[in-house]
């Protein structure tokens, strides 16, 4: 199960926004074929995977994609 | 920006997390390795004082934590992504 930490993983202090390159970036994350996407697969498919260190890989995987959340 | 103690102790936190944690995502790989395995204890209990400096002073980082004072200290104040620009909150 997971907890949420109120915090940023490094401080973060955008001097020149560019929102088209934020607008592609959160396509890349959420959007279709995204990480998002991604990480909720491997965080469902862990649970029939036959050996420890995949159940592990999909783990450490799919949580480090919801650090961008 | 937030106040200069809050930032430090802040970064205090964000950087044994990052330093312990990426100790752990080595250890995945590596799990023998004595040098990373030291690493990540020695970053999980530097961790643990910060997070207990930064949340004393500063109110809970998780919701669990959250309560002490009776107050709403989790919901309440700035979220992460939101700036701390003091200028800009007067506005």
């Amino acid at each position: 199960m997971w907890t949420y930490d109120k915090k940023l993983q490094y401080p973060v202090n955008i001097k020149n926004t560019n929102p088209a390159l934020a607008k592609m970036i959160i396509s890349q994350f959420g959007g279709p074929d995204g990480e998002l996407g991604a990480a909720m697969r491997y965080l469902s498919q862990r649970y029939t995977m036959p050996y420890n260190e995949a159940i592990g890989i999909l783990t450490d995987v799919g949580i480090e994609v919801l650090f961008c959340v | 920006m937030m106040n200069k103690s809050r930032e430090n102790l802040m970064k205090k936190v964000q950087m044994y997390a990052f330093v312990a944690h990426e100790c752990a995502l080595y250890l995945d790989c590596h799990p023998q390795n004595a040098k990373a395995l030291a690493k990540h204890a020695e970053a999980a209990k530097e961790l643990k004082e910060a997070v207990a400096e930064y949340e004393n002073m500063y109110g809970p980082l998780t919701a669990n934590a959250a309560g002490g004072n009776g107050g709403w200290d989790w919901v309440a104040g700035k979220w992460p992504w939101q700036n701390y620009d003091e200028k800009e909150a007067k506005r």
